[in-house]
């Protein structure tokens, strides 16, 4: 049975080297993070920084939480709010994409209308989330992206769970406001409505 | 099918990188272990683990880890060829009680009984702005002599002024080692650790030398007692600093809550000295200072009981022009060693 996050990091506390461990354990996840949120460029140094904090910090873990990946979310999530114009060129670069790319079959009306709808939708989107606070993004994208549950969520940014259901719903209002503004047809009407 | 799920389908989808990919980055975080210093914990306490003050992580700002025993090159003072506490030291461990001829201990018998840290360093910051200083040429370095940590043997060390140049460290009883050459600019860029140990462009004003410092890579913002306390620690031993720099740095312990005065603080090599103490996690930490010359002497913990734990002594440092005729072979680089 292999050890647990908590206990290579006690681990490390004496021995340093053991931390290698936990880098090589979670840095895939860390990294796919924050490439999704602020590109590739800069992913590679945010992960390194990312685990150089954590390494800095391996005293203070509470060891009572075996799984470290909440902790190690937090910390990348601290760093890239401190990379907003990265992460804002990234959603910029993926409107552009959004609203550039072309129907795959111009012959055909109904798929290209789905396709056409399909990329306002996504433009839509990637604007919402461009727009929003950045504590509201992280909480989205932590729960969307990253499939925490709100009680790792509320663990990796430090805040309440009463604070991680807030902010997700005011989030998810204002997408559901955006997508309504978009005047769509029944079938996102349908979605809006599902709760 | 709901909002929530259009968000997820907006994901970027991308695999798990491999090994490959990872490894530049791994290289940094690996770096940074291996120049751990690995002495004994002094203290394992309660479920939750506690900061021992020898293998502190947050002692050396990750960019700006000097040398690989850092903890034991402890840097100097205010002027150059400053030499403080030399033959007339007392023993490591005895009290600082006796009349002594050592620096400083008149100066402790004249401070006022209610004087708070934050008074003492704004006074300290006054003084210190006055120093003379002697600015160095970059291809110079700075030798610093220490003791510690424990008190156990002395640690030479030569840093490049500007990094420009491959330093020696000789931690005490441990085999020499190269500091390879980092200058700001390449730590900057994120190449490598920072090496240079004067940075005459840090500013001296308060907030603006702790912004440039996170900016290099130490110490984050919330600016409390335990991250400055942690990082100037780190940084008084190490730096070359102008006197405008050293009373920037007074200036900022004096304006962050959290830090106390401690009267007869004990360096490692029983100097005593004014203590500016901080709590963290249940240690007292506290960094020493000539209440005279209001230069730096060295680090200790006092534990419960007021019982001294001495970590750290600075004996000297000055500028030299050139490294010692005896280097440590270089494997990267053989035709750097004279044998």
């Amino acid at each position: 049975m292999r050890a647990d996050d908590a206990a290579i990091i006690e681990a490390s506390c004496a021995e340093p080297d053991a931390f290698a461990g936990l880098f090589d354990r979670h840095a895939p996840l860390i990294l796919r993070y924050i490439s999704r949120r602020v590109g590739q460029a800069s992913a590679d140094d945010l992960v390194a920084e990312t685990f150089l904090a954590a390494f800095r910090r391996r005293q203070q873990y509470d060891t009572t939480h075996r799984d470290a990946r909440p902790w190690l979310y937090g910390i990348a999530t601290h760093l890239i709010s401190q990379h907003r114009r990265e992460e804002s060129r990234q959603l910029r670069i993926r409107l552009a994409a959004a609203s550039a790319s072309e129907p795959a079959d111009p012959g055909h009306g109904d798929r290209v209308a789905a396709s056409v709808t399909a990329n306002m939708v996504r433009g839509v989107l990637t604007t919402v989330l461009a727009d929003l606070p950045g504590a509201e993004r992280d909480v989205l994208v932590l729960i969307a992206w990253e499939q925490l549950s709100y009680d790792e969520v509320a663990r990796a940014l430090g805040i309440p769970v009463g604070t991680v259901r807030s902010r997700l719903s005011r989030a998810r209002r204002r997408v559901r406001e955006a997508l309504a503004r978009t005047g769509l047809s029944a079938t996102f009407k349908e979605i809006l409505s599902n709760e | 099918m709901n909002d929530l799920d259009l968000i997820t389908e907006l994901r970027p989808e991308m695999p798990l990188a491999g090994p490959a990919q990872l490894a530049h980055a791994r290289e940094r975080v690996m770096a940074a272990v291996a120049s751990e210093p690995r002495a004994p914990r002094l203290v394992a306490a309660g479920p939750h683990r506690r900061r021992a003050a020898a293998a502190d992580p947050g002692r050396w700002p990750r960019r700006l880890a000097m040398s690989a025993v850092a903890a034991s090159a402890v840097a100097a003072g205010v002027a150059i060829a400053l030499v403080l506490g030399s033959a007339s030291a007392p023993p490591a461990g005895r009290p600082s009680g006796a009349p002594s001829s050592h620096p400083g201990s008149s100066g402790l018998q004249t401070l006022p009984a209610r004087l708070t840290a934050a008074q003492w360093l704004s006074s300290a910051a006054t003084a210190t702005r006055q120093q003379a200083f002697v600015v160095p040429r970059p291809d110079q370095y700075v030798y610093t002599e220490g003791a510690g940590p424990y008190g156990t043997g002395k640690s030479r060390t030569w840093q490049s002024v500007d990094g420009s140049r491959a330093g020696l460290n000789e931690p005490a009883g441990l085999l020499p080692g190269r500091l390879p050459p980092c200058t700001v600019a390449q730590t900057e860029a994120g190449t490598c650790a920072l090496k240079a140990a004067y940075l005459p462009q840090m500013p001296a004003r308060p907030q603006a030398m702790f912004d440039y410092l996170t900016r290099l890579g130490g110490p984050a913002p919330p600016l409390t007692a335990i991250v400055l306390g942690k990082d100037l620690a780190g940084l008084l031993p190490a730096l070359y600093l102008t006197p405008a720099q050293r009373a920037g740095m007074f200036q900022l312990m004096a304006q962050t809550p959290g830090f106390r005065l401690v009267r007869h603080a004990v360096d490692a090599l029983g100097r005593s000295g004014v203590g500016i103490a901080w709590q963290d996690a249940g240690l007292t930490m506290v960094i020493i200072f000539n209440p005279q010359t209001y230069s730096y002497m060295g680090e200790s913990l006092l534990r419960a009981g007021g019982h001294w734990q001495p970590f750290t002594a600075l004996v000297r440092m000055k500028i030299v022009s050139k490294l010692p005729p005896h280097q440590p072979f270089d494997p990267s680089n053989p035709s750097s060693s004279d044998h």
